[in-house]
């Protein structure tokens, strides 16, 4: 079975039925998944069930996907509504959250595991010093984004790790242009006040790490 | 793709370290973690089953302690499919040029022996059916369990999955007094927004809705209040739907639960130009409820004068407490934080007091605006003896410029 040249095709073959169509998708777009919704939960095995969900939500939903628009942004859409779901599912039931994650689960959620593979083995491969450096850059920048509203957080990632325009990021989010940009620019500031005032050393760290062509444009 | 259209001032380089420090974050997760397996398992196995075989794949590795999230995400698809079939016919409905709108009135007696007024609407064949199945008021709050009612629309077992499976009803809705005072929907006993949930095997999807308060002269007798939905709105995991437009009506009676009032006689305080004055606190009553706040919390008005005319009367008014994230335990994030001992940590909701009808954006030229502080997260207290209020800062925003105006303003309050 051939891989579908373009996302028209790959959802074309979703609409007859053929599973490769989806197939082709995931393979295309899973990193997309996993780390836009790592990004909007900090919670890795979240991220993991919302990209499953989102994918199976995007199959059926495809009979009344517009083919002359493209798949991207609105799966990403799926992505955020999925995760936004969940983790409102989470706080309803008082066990997980951004913020409500008690030590030892947040622990258990950081630490890699061993279908991590890339992750564990990139660790392992390090110093300890270095090790637990990254560590707490890793922690830093997800208390960081916890401290933000689900909404904010949600306009800073598509802006900030996706590229997304004002206008873009209305239409993924399914709001207004003016709200959206008042997400971004509110969104923003807070992260600066969080990140200035309790980690100020993480603005020398991002000063030393490359920004690399991961945005959305990259792949539509 | 542009990335200019959002100005922030003085922030281009922080920008740029935003977008490192997020790309770095997100290369935490991994670009694979087979995906396509799972879903492929997933499509293929019927829905509910839950062999070991399969369980064993989708979830590799101990997950947390408990196992609560595969319970979790169980759960939600169940409930989800029961719905499933509601929201087909539901959305085929609202987007066709149905006879939907067409409303009737029915007269329902509840088990307590007042009686409502409730608005069927119809939906081509289906009733849509608003009422109020219970109702509770204090001073800090109105809570209304609201049912929406879809008789015979109940999902068979065994139906396939579609592509719309609402979990959650929103609705945009109000409350009015006799008088004709209006009390918007602040938010659900969790902090969102109103939200109605199915369960599993009804055809009845119910949640519970919060609302301002009633004025302080309202509490001490019964009152008729007319709940008003203008849409309803179904959320699918691919987006919201259409609204179905109302209105929905439905008028309640509710006896409200008188608590204690206090008016405080303390001395104002002023730093940096900015006074701030507790004027009274409502305690409400020590009683437990439905709404899951449970009993007790407080209404506090707090007056704040020395603003400017055109400060935005929003954000003055947008304070927290403390917040209770790992990143610290005084994020302030851009808000006045105000700590009330003995009710912390708990967040409040800062409403516009003397802007309650007018609604009005900015302070205006009085300079001065009361604000009803309540407190609205579980679990509440009853709060006796003295104590401690403090005030850390006051945000505002005029003349284009935002900032702080630093404290801390700190009170005494007895409270009996």
């Amino acid at each position: 079975v051939s891989e579908p040249e373009d996302d028209h095709e790959a959802i074309a073959r979703c609409l007859r039925g053929d599973i490769e169509g989806l197939a082709a998708l995931i393979r295309r777009y899973e990193a997309h998944a996993l780390r836009l919704a790592y990004l909007l939960t900090g919670d890795r095995f979240l991220a993991e069930d919302i990209a499953q969900d989102s994918f199976i939500q995007a199959y059926q939903a495809l009979p009344r996907f517009d083919a002359r628009r493209l798949f991207l942004p609105w799966f990403q859409r799926i992505v955020t509504n999925t995760a936004r779901m969940r983790l409102r599912t989470a706080q309803r039931r008082r066990e997980v959250s951004l913020s409500s994650l008690t030590k030892e689960e947040d622990d258990a959620r950081k630490e890699p595991r061993a279908d991590f593979p890339r992750l564990a083995r990139e660790e392992n491969g390090m110093e300890p010093a270095a090790r637990a450096e990254r560590r707490e850059e890793r922690d830093a920048i997800g208390q960081a984004l916890a401290a933000l509203t689900d909404k904010q957080r949600e306009a800073v990632a598509l802006r900030y790790y996706l590229d997304y325009s004002d206008q873009e990021i209305a239409t993924i989010l399914d709001c207004a242009v003016n709200t959206a940009r008042h997400r971004v620019y509110d969104g923003l500031h807070a992260l600066e006040r969080v990140i200035r005032r309790d980690y100020p050393w993480l603005l020398d760290v991002a000063g030393n790490v490359p920004v690399e062509g991961v945005k959305g444009a990259e792949t539509r | 793709m542009n990335t200019s259209d959002t100005q922030t001032p003085d922030a281009p380089e922080f920008e740029g370290r935003v977008r490192a420090l997020l790309t770095q974050y997100a290369k935490e997760m991994p670009a694979s973690v087979d995906t396509e397996t799972r879903v492929r398992e997933r499509l293929a196995a019927p829905v509910g089953v839950t062999s070991p075989e399969r369980r064993a794949v989708r979830w590799p590795g101990p997950r947390l302690p408990g196992g609560w999230a595969r319970g979790a995400v169980s759960l939600g698809l169940v409930a989800a499919l029961i719905a499933g079939f509601f929201a087909v016919v539901w959305l085929r409905n609202n987007q066709g040029n149905g006879t939907r709108n067409q409303c009737s009135e029915a007269r329902q007696v509840s088990p307590d022996g007042s009686s409502s007024l409730t608005h069927v609407c119809s939906l081509d064949n289906i009733n849509v059916q608003v009422s109020v199945a219970h109702s509770y008021a204090d001073a800090t709050r109105t809570s209304l369990e609201i049912r929406v009612a879809t008789p015979g629309a109940l999902i068979p077992h065994g139906q396939p999955i579609t592509d719309s499976q609402p979990s959650d009803l929103l609705l945009d809705a109000t409350l009015n007094d006799q008088q004709g005072d209006l009390y918007t929907m602040s938010r659900d006993s969790l902090g969102g927004p109103a939200l109605l949930t199915y369960t599993s095997g009804q055809e009845v999807a119910t949640g519970i809705a919060v609302f301002d308060p009633l004025p302080e002269g309202a509490l001490t007798a019964p009152q008729t209040l007319t709940l008003r939905i203008s849409h309803i709105t179904a959320h699918t995991m691919t987006g919201w739907s259409s609204p179905v437009k109302g209105e929905f009506t439905t008028t309640f009676q509710v006896t409200p639960h008188a608590g204690r009032t206090i008016k405080f006689n303390v001395a104002p305080q002023t730093h940096g130009g900015i006074t701030l004055q507790p004027l009274q606190m409502d305690i409400a009553p020590d009683a437990s409820v439905f709404d899951g706040y449970g009993g007790g919390g407080e209404r506090l008005l707090l007056r704040i004068s020395g603003l400017p005319a055109d400060a935005d009367a929003g954000k003055v008014a947008d304070i927290s407490t403390s917040v209770t994230t790992p990143v610290s335990s005084d994020t302030t994030n851009g808000q006045t934080t105000l700590k009330l001992e003995g009710q912390e940590p708990a967040a409040v909701g800062g409403i516009p007091w003397d802007f309650f009808q007018s609604n009005s954006p900015v302070v205006g030229p009085s300079g001065t605006i009361i604000l009803a502080v309540i407190f609205v997260s579980p679990p509440l207290r009853t709060l006796t003896g003295t104590q401690r209020l403090t005030v850390d800062q006051i945000m505002s925003s005029f003349n284009g410029q935002e900032g702080p105006v630093p404290g801390p303003w700190t009170f005494l309050l007895p409270l009996g």
